[in-house]
């Protein structure tokens, strides 16, 4: 068992861990829903596109910089982006978004 | 039920591609599933481990993606409060984004009828084995798809599919808008924190239009 295996595996292990605690915990003990505090119940609820949107910056942005070379994912990120806002289904987004970048990495004769 | 589970597809597909990319072989990016049954934190956790990330960064990082199952978790509990605890864990276990908005569409009329806890089991099976079966296709499939598809550009893709639907109201823009502003700032500074940082700058931007938005209410009245 290499090093990177062995790191890999512990995090798969820690984090279903805890993905199933946070799944578990208000279920399992459901009169722990009443235990939590009003505030954390609030910032909980903005959970999601905070965590989304520092996840997704590194790869819009990679080196903390928009580059000329990157036009093409840009564009493809735009398209997925509209497909979200105005259909809100993963599956359209992600087919629209892998159709563009197709397309222009075809058109570019990068493909 | 259909249509739904045709949308989980090409996630999982995607999450499978994007795992094996990171540098994860077809097991790890299986066990990973199998184990977590979470896209957003698998892909979150190998990408920052392949960009040289601590271990315990990613773990952070993917687990606080996964928070927002306490509030699923919450709302579905007394609903389930009377079965037995085996299988509390099971339900648990299977709790997506997709089986409880499934579930939740029509709480009043499956609890009128009893069969609440069935429809939730049955959604969240389906969910499970369409996801388990696409995102091995995915992992098997990740190399060929990474010839024609960039990967930073299929990780931006994936996220980008589960924050644009979340972002309904002022709070959620805030969050994301926060989020995104910390990780422009610390990305540099603080490679290893600045993913959990962020994303406390984006709750606090959140609770800031909160609290902003009951203020005016308060001099509106």
């Amino acid at each position: 068992l290499s090093a990177s295996t062995l790191v890999i595996w512990v995090v798969i292990g820690a984090t279903s861990a805890l993905a199933f605690a946070s799944r578990a915990v208000c279920i399992v003990w459901p009169e722990s829903v009443r235990r939590l505090p009003g505030a954390l119940v609030r910032m909980l609820e903005s959970i999601g596109p905070a965590a989304l949107a520092a996840l997704v910056m590194p790869a819009l942005l990679p080196g903390g910089s928009v580059t000329m070379a990157a036009w093409p994912d840009a564009v493809g990120l735009a398209v997925a982006a509209a497909a979200a806002l105005r259909w809100r289904r993963s599956a359209l987004t992600i087919g629209a978004g892998i159709a563009v970048i197709c397309l222009l990495q075809y058109g570019l004769g990068q493909g | 039920m259909l249509p739904v589970l045709l949308g989980v597809a090409p996630f999982a597909f995607v999450t499978g591609a994007i795992s094996v990319n990171d540098g994860a072989s077809v097991l790890e990016s299986c066990g990973f599933s199998l184990l977590a049954f979470a896209g957003a934190s698998q892909i979150a956790a190998l990408n920052l481990l392949s960009t040289g990330a601590p271990a315990v960064t990613a773990v952070a990082a993917a687990s606080v993606v996964n928070l927002r199952f306490l509030l699923y978790a919450a709302a579905l509990g007394p609903d389930l409060a009377a079965e037995r605890p085996a299988r509390k864990a099971l339900l648990s276990y299977l709790l997506t984004d997709h089986a409880f908005a499934l579930t939740t569409a029509r709480t009043e009329k499956l609890r009128q009828a009893g069969t609440l806890v069935a429809f939730y089991l049955g959604a969240a099976l389906a969910f499970w084995v369409t996801w388990q079966a696409f995102l091995l296709a995915g992992s098997l499939a990740g190399p060929r798809l990474a010839r024609h598809v960039p990967q930073t550009y299929l990780v931006a893709l994936s996220f980008l599919a589960l924050l644009v639907p979340m972002l309904r109201d002022r709070r959620a823009v805030a969050a994301a808008l926060g989020a995104a502003v910390g990780m422009i700032a610390l990305d540099r500074l603080l490679p290893s924190a600045a993913v959990v940082i962020s994303i406390c700058v984006g709750l606090l931007a959140s609770e800031l239009v909160r609290w902003l938005a009951g203020n005016g209410g308060e001099a509106a009245s």
